[in-house]
């Protein structure tokens, strides 16, 4: 059997300056996706993996959860309302928010090992 | 949200397909005079009841039994884009009486996606096994062009 490779997003989180948004926020990563086109990370985001976004429109937790995405990471310091973090905590989606740019984020992400 | 309006046409004229329509009418308005994009896809398919209708548009695909299942995917995504780029959107439907769907958007917002390749979605839509009738209006402030598949067909 394959096993895969997974990440703790907590080993991870203070590195990318990152606070959670929902109550949960452990997520075991398989890797990472950065894009703003829902219909792109439909097509090319799989699951387990961190996505990061500027976008914090409640379609974001569909795409995600269709996905199954692992954890979404919002930048710029963007945050999303509560009632799309209440869908996120309902669907056991995890929301983070940081200060960095999708750029630095992921940098630190690299740097951190998930690679 | 698609990289193209034409992909958006598609992905919502597929719902007709789904709901045994006959005839899907798509109609987009392009004025640079009064800065509006408007589309609009209508169909003579099943329809839905008010709480589908509201499944789609508020709760949409998240809901556990569709989980997965990414139905009415397409006008949460045409809402979003629609609203991102200062427009309205508006479903009309009833069961039995087809369903219709507006989108507006300024055509001058710099996040609205460009029309993008309508060609390949009046073709795609037109070479669908289920028999459906495609209809095409497009206008601009100085242009008309409309197309029609029964046209099509009867000259084939």
């Amino acid at each position: 059997m394959k096993t895969e490779k997974t990440w703790k997003l907590s080993s991870v989180l203070a590195a990318m300056k990152a606070e959670p948004l929902t109550n949960r926020a452990e997520a075991d990563l398989t890797g990472c996706y950065i894009s703003d086109l829902l219909s792109d990370v439909l097509a090319h985001a799989s699951h387990g993996m961190l996505w990061i976004t500027i976008q914090t429109h409640r379609n974001v937790i569909s795409c995600a959860t269709t996905k199954d995405i692992g954890a979404v990471l919002f930048v710029c310091g963007r945050k999303p309302d509560p009632g799309v973090v209440a869908e996120a905590d309902a669907e056991g989606i995890v929301l983070l928010s940081t200060k960095l740019a999708a750029y630095e984020a992921a940098g630190k992400l690299w740097e951190s090992g998930l690679r | 949200m698609f990289e193209e309006l034409s992909q958006h046409i598609l992905d919502i004229a597929m719902n007709s397909l789904s709901a045994n329509a006959k005839q899907v009418q798509i109609s987009i308005l392009e004025s640079r005079k009064h800065d509006w994009l408007v589309l609009r896809v209508r169909d003579d398919g099943r329809g839905m009841d008010a709480a589908t209708l509201k499944r789609v548009l508020t709760n949409h695909w998240s809901s556990k039994p569709q989980r997965r299942k990414p139905v009415g995917l397409g006008l949460a995504l045409l809402q979003q884009t629609s609203e991102m780029c200062g427009g309205h959107f508006h479903v009309q439907s009833a069961p039995g009486r087809g369903t219709s769907v507006t989108a507006s958007m300024r055509l001058s917002h710099i996040d609205r996606p460009p029309l993008g390749d309508l060609n390949t979605t009046i073709l795609a839509l037109c070479a669908t096994d289920k028999k459906m009738d495609v209809q095409l209006n497009y206008r601009s402030d100085g242009q008309k062009f409309s197309f029609d598949s029964r046209e099509l067909a009867t000259k084939g």
